[in-house]
């Protein structure tokens, strides 16, 4: 039986934390001044299908209710008590950090999805009416819808994409001052120019959105998904925050 | 209990406010977020081991399977 980590808190968050995913109670474990939010499960780690995220997500947005906890990764899976231990103790000055600075934050997720590449992603989910699809001619690289892409146009994608996403980046930054920190991924997927995450504190979530929303009316090549409150998952690794 | 929603979305303002995360939301947070712990599973077929790995790559993989 092995233990399956859904979070860190301090001391004075303690139990009870009610069920975990397997629908077993959660427990602490404690190496003061930290507390490992834990459940015992049975064989490999869950499955990361859409119900278990979510559910994995409720208890973890449940326990963030009862107080400050630093999130762990969906999956995180550790052999027993010593070894939670262990980690609480080797990260011990880390962990304790990163609590305090997300004390009475939450993190509000902001994703720019390309317009352009919603509309083809569209396009190709439709079959061709026209017929005006090309053949390959097994000179150009085939991609995985039947259409052709040459290499040349390829690179040109992904030069629009980066340049896409610090045109976007820019106008983003004025959200900056409004947070506690950020982080940034530029062009984490071909139709994703910019992924941000910013921890910001709870009083302030209202007027946060209602700059993206400002902001919003200035872009007009892309489309702006802001959600949240979420755990400070992106906040738990990285650099300090 | 916090849940987390879609606050804003581009040209849907007005009815954002109720609406839920949508999956890609959730996997940029729980399967590419969070503390990570340093363990490694194990890939077996038929109770043959083939391969170990760390549990932070598998997490990856299947972020990236489930975005298509």
């Amino acid at each position: 039986m092995s233990l399956l980590l859904y979070g860190i808190v301090e001391t004075d968050g303690e139990g009870p934390f009610g069920a975990g995913l397997d629908g077993g109670p959660l427990r602490g474990v404690v190496e003061e001044p930290l507390l490992a939010v834990v459940s015992e499960h049975a064989g490999a780690a869950p499955e990361p299908s859409a119900a278990t995220l979510t559910a994995y997500e409720r208890i973890v947005a449940r326990l963030m209710d009862r107080g400050t906890i630093l999130p762990a990764r969906f999956g995180s899976m550790l052999d027993d008590e010593p070894e939670v231990r262990a980690l609480l103790r080797r990260r011990r000055e880390d962990l304790v950090a990163r609590l305090r600075r997300v004390r009475g934050a939450v993190e509000i997720s902001l994703r720019a999805s390309s317009r352009e590449a919603t509309r083809l992603q569209s396009d190709r989910s439709r079959p061709p009416s026209d017929g005006s699809r090309r053949q390959s001619d097994g000179s150009r690289p085939q991609s995985d819808d039947g259409g052709t892409q040459s290499g040349t146009a390829y690179l040109r994608e992904r030069l629009e994409l980066r340049q896409s996403a610090r045109r976007v980046a820019g106008e983003l930054d004025s959200l900056k001052p409004l947070a506690l920190s950020s982080r940034r991924t530029l062009a984490p997927r071909p139709d994703v120019p910019l992924l941000d995450a910013y921890l910001v504190d709870r009083e302030r979530v209202d007027e946060f959105v209602a700059l993206v929303e400002q902001i919003d009316v200035d872009l007009d090549d892309v489309d702006l998904v802001c959600t949240g409150p979420w755990p400070p998952y992106s906040f738990a690794e990285g650099p300090p925050v | 209990m916090t849940t987390a929603r879609t606050l804003y979305s581009s040209g849907r303002a007005a009815s954002s406010g109720s609406r839920p995360v949508s999956l890609v939301d959730l996997i940029d947070r729980v399967l590419a977020g969070g503390v990570v712990v340093h363990g490694h599973v194990t890939l077996a077929v038929a109770d043959v081991n083939l391969i170990e790995l760390d549990i932070a790559l598998i997490v990856a993989a299947t972020a990236t399977l489930a975005e298509r």
